[in-house]
């Protein structure tokens, strides 16, 4: 592994005045993507600055319309939190088929975030769930929605000195289902091929509002708003009648992606399975939508 | 490069050594410690041969910077047996359902199953399968290793219902050195 000077931020404003410092530092937490590739060489970091202890990065809090997680929020975390299970099914459901239960108990929703890989798990569950995030630095605070926060391929919107200080879900009243699918080549230590994650807001029988997002079939994970605007307003009974046969808005998700051949699988072969994965993960949202009704 | 004063608390023992930012914990066990049987398969995570029990829960330690694990609790294949020597359920359950071939994936799925059975007794197939995904065995496949995780759940629920002194010997070297 090639050499780095490490610090070992002791609370959020040491992590912040370090930061400050020297912006290039990487941020290392669970550690479970930064050994590999720094030991690869992928990564030449010369300066990392360890979070694992700051305390004020790790909490899971219900606040009044909005459900928050620290971003030392572990992946065993949020797959088992009760909480997370009933409010945000997509992501609990995400955070479980991530890796193996050691890495899960390491592995952090922040450092998913934050290595912005196109095929992350957790990525496309926060998406469809509407995320904002709240980043930090010494000047200050703002706000971001997670799809303006992915830039592209291990790429992220936190400017030189910034930190990743809180995910917020949205929670909405009434009936709402969401859902996480993942598809890959075994079921444990398996990098998606492609994944899908949906959530549905129910009223009077109708899709009030929708969110999909698919992962690892673009440049960043992306929501998939040509299938949404589709099936927004339309009466639940009709989608569920057409289940068997594809219906007349799977066609436009191939719209929003553009996969490419990798080592794991074809582009054409992502493109092939995008759209009934976005399928299954409609069904499933609508049937838990259902169930809250 | 920076060095790091660490103490970890190992076996039930400080052990106290001054590391470099890039050293991980496994490098640590093994090269400083001396503890080889933490083994080092492929040092990025995809094996498990190198699980250790981590303050309670079973971690893959080529994971962690041996910095990161300052004032940790670290559980090895070493600290497994009781104070005068004998072997833990799960070790003698490997050895009589010949859930051991080479040899080299074993501390780590035993420490793996360790962490399992402290948090549940009694696991089905279904959930030994799951607990036990992110450790790889290339020789013998995983069915006698997933029925000498079952034996040793029977074995250590009767022992307990006996006289409880495996519950204390599990954590034995732990309380002889508090």
């Amino acid at each position: 592994m090639s050499e780095f000077d490490l610090i070992i931020a002791r609370d959020l404003r040491h992590l912040l005045e370090s930061l400050a410092e020297r912006p290039d530092s990487r941020i290392v937490a669970g550690a479970t993507d930064f050994i590999p590739l720094v030991g690869a060489g992928k990564w030449k970091p010369r300066r990392v600055i360890d979070i694992t202890r700051v305390q004020e990065l790790h909490f899971i809090r219900r606040m009044p319309g909005w459900l928050c997680l620290g971003p030392l929020t572990t992946h065993d975390e949020a797959a088992e939190s009760p909480c997370i299970k009933r409010i945000a099914t997509a992501l609990a459901e995400a955070c479980a088929s991530v890796a193996d239960p050691l890495i899960r108990g390491r592995a952090t929703l922040g450092g998913n975030l934050c290595t912005a890989s196109p095929a992350a798990d957790s990525v496309p569950a926060m998406l469809a769930l509407g995320a904002e995030l709240r980043l930090a630095s010494l000047d200050g605070e703002r706000r971001l929605p997670l799809e303006k926060f992915l830039i592209g391929p291990g790429k992220t919107a936190l400017l030189p000195g910034e930190v990743l200080a809180e995910i917020c879900l949205p929670v909405s009243p009434g009936p709402v289902g969401s859902g996480f699918f993942k598809l890959g080549r075994r079921r444990a230590m398996a990098i998606s091929v492609a994944n899908a994650a949906a959530w549905i807001r129910v009223d009077a029988g109708t899709i009030f509002d929708i969110r999909l997002a698919l992962g690892s079939v673009a440049p960043t994970v992306v929501r998939c708003r040509k299938a949404e605007a589709a099936l927004r307003g339309r009466r639940v009974i009709d989608i569920e009648a057409r289940a068997s046969e594809d219906g007349d808005w799977l066609g436009v998700v191939r719209d929003d992606i553009s996969p490419i051949d990798d080592v794991r699988a074809s582009g054409a072969y992502r493109r092939r399975v995008a759209a009934p994965l976005v399928q299954r993960m409609v069904a499933k949202a609508l049937e838990r939508a259902e169930i809250y009704r | 490069m920076t060095l790091h004063a660490i103490s970890i608390k190992v076996n039930g023992q400080f052990r106290a050594a001054t590391v470099t930012s890039q050293m991980t914990l496994l490098q640590f066990l093994r090269e400083i410690l001396r503890l080889t049987g933490v083994k080092d398969g492929c040092a990025e995570g995809d094996c498990g041969a190198c699980t250790v029990i981590f303050n309670g829960r079973a971690v893959k330690s080529c994971l962690v910077l041996a910095a990161q694990a300052d004032g940790a609790e670290v559980l090895t294949i070493e600290g497994l047996n009781g104070p005068d020597g004998e072997l833990h359920p799960i070790q003698k359950a490997f050895m009589e359902m010949g859930a051991v071939q080479c040899g080299y994936c074993t501390p780590g799925m035993i420490m793996t199953a360790k962490a399992l059975l402290d948090a549940n007794p009694r696991p089905t197939r279904g959930e030994i399968r799951v607990a036990i995904s992110g450790n790889l065995c290339r020789c013998t496949g995983y069915s006698k290793i997933v029925s000498a995780i079952e034996l040793a759940a029977l074995r250590i629920a009767s022992l307990k219902a006996e006289d409880g002194s495996w519950e204390i010997l599990g954590k034995g070297k732990c309380i002889h050195h508090e």
